[in-house]
């Protein structure tokens, strides 16, 4: 364990989801005749720790809970149990677009973001060039992103949640947006920001690009943590559970 | 490298939950911006809608209960009585009804950023406000245009409207609440606003309870609210100052009642999400 402070350490992470209380299967007055309440758990006391610089990976399969945990991560939901301490400014990119309002044109979206990340403002002007020119929309940018292609949208999420001046960035399956050459972009920035210790907590199936971009891997099987060291291991293992 | 900041995330929030919503206050502003330009992007009249719909419902409710049933108005323009009302009555309905959605409506941005969750409630809470004052303004021009002589009272106008925030913002952020563990909540969203709405001096004046009533009636926050704004924006008389202050009251209850409903069923609420 190094002496250093840690950019996240979480300790036994745990989420259950109720399933009779809400969520409309059954109603409410169902459960007035005592009927006991059902409860899955999505994550199982999940501990790990992750040093300024060095980046995770989140692996497993569908439902194993990966979301949930950079869910728990970002603070939108809460957990069950245990908890996490995040050294650092947080920002997440944990779906395509990151929220962008459809009528806005991307100039406005990307003011409206650098108010709800907090940037601070005197480091705005320098926020919005360069995520403007690390989406390279050009004059795209001053049209409503309804009228986006898909990867054009991906790409002004990836470059807004990205150039935002935070410590730990959280990300779920967005390295695959965009085109090629914005691709090879994306690679040069993880590079270039864990080499200014920023922290990455990444969930993805692309496993190939986890093992260039991560030191670490954790491997999710049904919410239980089963593996959890180098990331080339941690591969090894998801490999063997998603093709046992 | 590492800001000094520390976030620490555990089953229950820290009981500074009150102290978040202030410190993150700069999100909150861009997003009641972003509701208030996103509901007049793409215009065909833009903000003449704001003006517009109070008009046309009190123009509706002037013929029906002003010329047909007569209802009194407490010798001021029955028309300019009811936009009064209307106006004020817009506040309520957008934010409640926008608050039953929050959680659906504000999903894509509550999974994406972290920020307090009650802040898209607010957010609507205010812009709602933003619209009804203006409508509210309006009303005292249309009063003006039928000859009413509003004085000194005006100044009181701001603070009423502030106050009947306080109580549609506790409505709402437990619509908001309730609507996002239960979805099924949602249907009696409209039916519960039109009986508060005649269970509120909308489109009658309170003077037309009776005396015995009175105080009850005065525990809706809306009546208080609604004769005080007459008593300021109209002229008409001066509202009963015991039954204003019960009102009052009742709207810092509901607006607390609403945030510890919301804070202790949010985690739940975002479950969902």
């Amino acid at each position: 364990m190094s002496s250093e402070i840690l950019a996240i350490e979480a300790r036994g992470l745990t989420k259950n989801f109720a399933l009779t209380s809400s969520g409309g299967d059954r109603p409410l007055y169902h459960r007035l005749g005592g009927e006991r309440k059902r409860v899955r758990t999505a994550l199982d006391h999940i501990s790990f720790t992750l040093e300024p610089g060095k980046a995770l990976a989140v692996m497993g399969r569908n439902g194993s809970g990966k979301s949930t945990l950079l869910k728990i991560l970002a603070g939108i939901v809460d957990p069950t149990e245990g908890e996490a301490i995040l050294h650092g400014q947080v920002g997440a990119l944990l779906e395509v677009g990151a929220g962008a309002h459809p009528d806005l044109t991307g100039w406005e979206n990307l003011r409206l973001v650098a108010r709800l990340l907090q940037v601070p403002s005197d480091k705005r002007e320098e926020y919005y060039d360069r995520t403007a020119s690390f989406c390279a929309l050009g004059e795209k940018l001053n049209e409503p992103t309804r009228w986006y292609s898909a990867g054009q949208y991906a790409r002004l999420g990836f470059a807004m949640a990205a150039m935002a001046p935070t410590d730990i960035l959280l990300i779920d399956e967005a390295l695959g947006a965009g085109d090629a050459p914005f691709q090879l972009k994306c690679f040069d920035f993880f590079y270039a920001a864990k080499a200014q210790g920023r922290a990455f907590v990444m969930v993805s199936h692309a496993t190939a690009a986890l093992r260039d971009l991560c030191d670490d891997g954790l491997v999710l099987n049904n919410g239980q943590q089963v593996y959890t060291g180098p990331v080339a291991s941690a591969i090894e293992h998801y490999d063997r559970i998603a093709f046992s | 490298m590492l800001s000094n900041k520390q976030i620490i995330i555990r089953k229950a929030h820290p009981p500074n939950r009150l102290r978040t919503l202030w410190v993150q206050r700069e999100a909150l502003l861009a997003l009641t911006f972003r509701q208030i330009r996103g509901r007049f992007a793409k215009p065909a009249i833009g903000l003449t809608w704001l003006i517009i719909q109070p008009a046309l419902q009190a123009l509706v409710f002037s013929l029906f209960f002003g010329v047909l049933v007569r209802v009194p108005s407490d010798g001021t323009p029955y028309p300019a009585m009811v936009f009064t009302g209307v106006a004020l009555w817009y506040l309520v309905q957008h934010s409640a009804a926008e608050g039953a959605n929050a959680f659906l409506s504000a999903a894509p941005l509550l999974r994406q950023t972290p920020m307090p969750r009650l802040y898209p409630v607010m957010a609507s809470n205010l812009s709602a406000s933003v619209d009804a004052s203006i409508a509210l303004f309006v009303a005292a021009l249309v009063g003006l245009l039928f000859g009413t002589h509003p004085g000194w009272p005006m100044l009181g106008a701001p603070l009423f409207v502030f106050v009947a925030m306080i109580a549609s913002f506790g409505i709402s952020s437990i619509l908001a609440a309730l609507c996002g563990v239960w979805r099924d909540m949602r249907q009696m969203v409209p039916l519960g606003l039109q009986i508060l709405m005649f269970a509120s001096p909308v489109i009658y004046p309170a003077s037309l309870i009776p005396a015995e009533w009175q105080r009850l009636y005065a525990l809706n926050p809306f009546s208080g609210i609604i004769s005080a704004l007459r008593w300021s924006l109209l002229g008409a008389p001066a509202p009963d100052w015991v039954n204003l202050a019960i009102s009052f009251g009742s709207a810092l209850a509901l607006g607390a009642l609403g945030l510890w409903v919301f804070f202790t069923l949010e985690g739940r609420a975002a479950d969902e999400l």
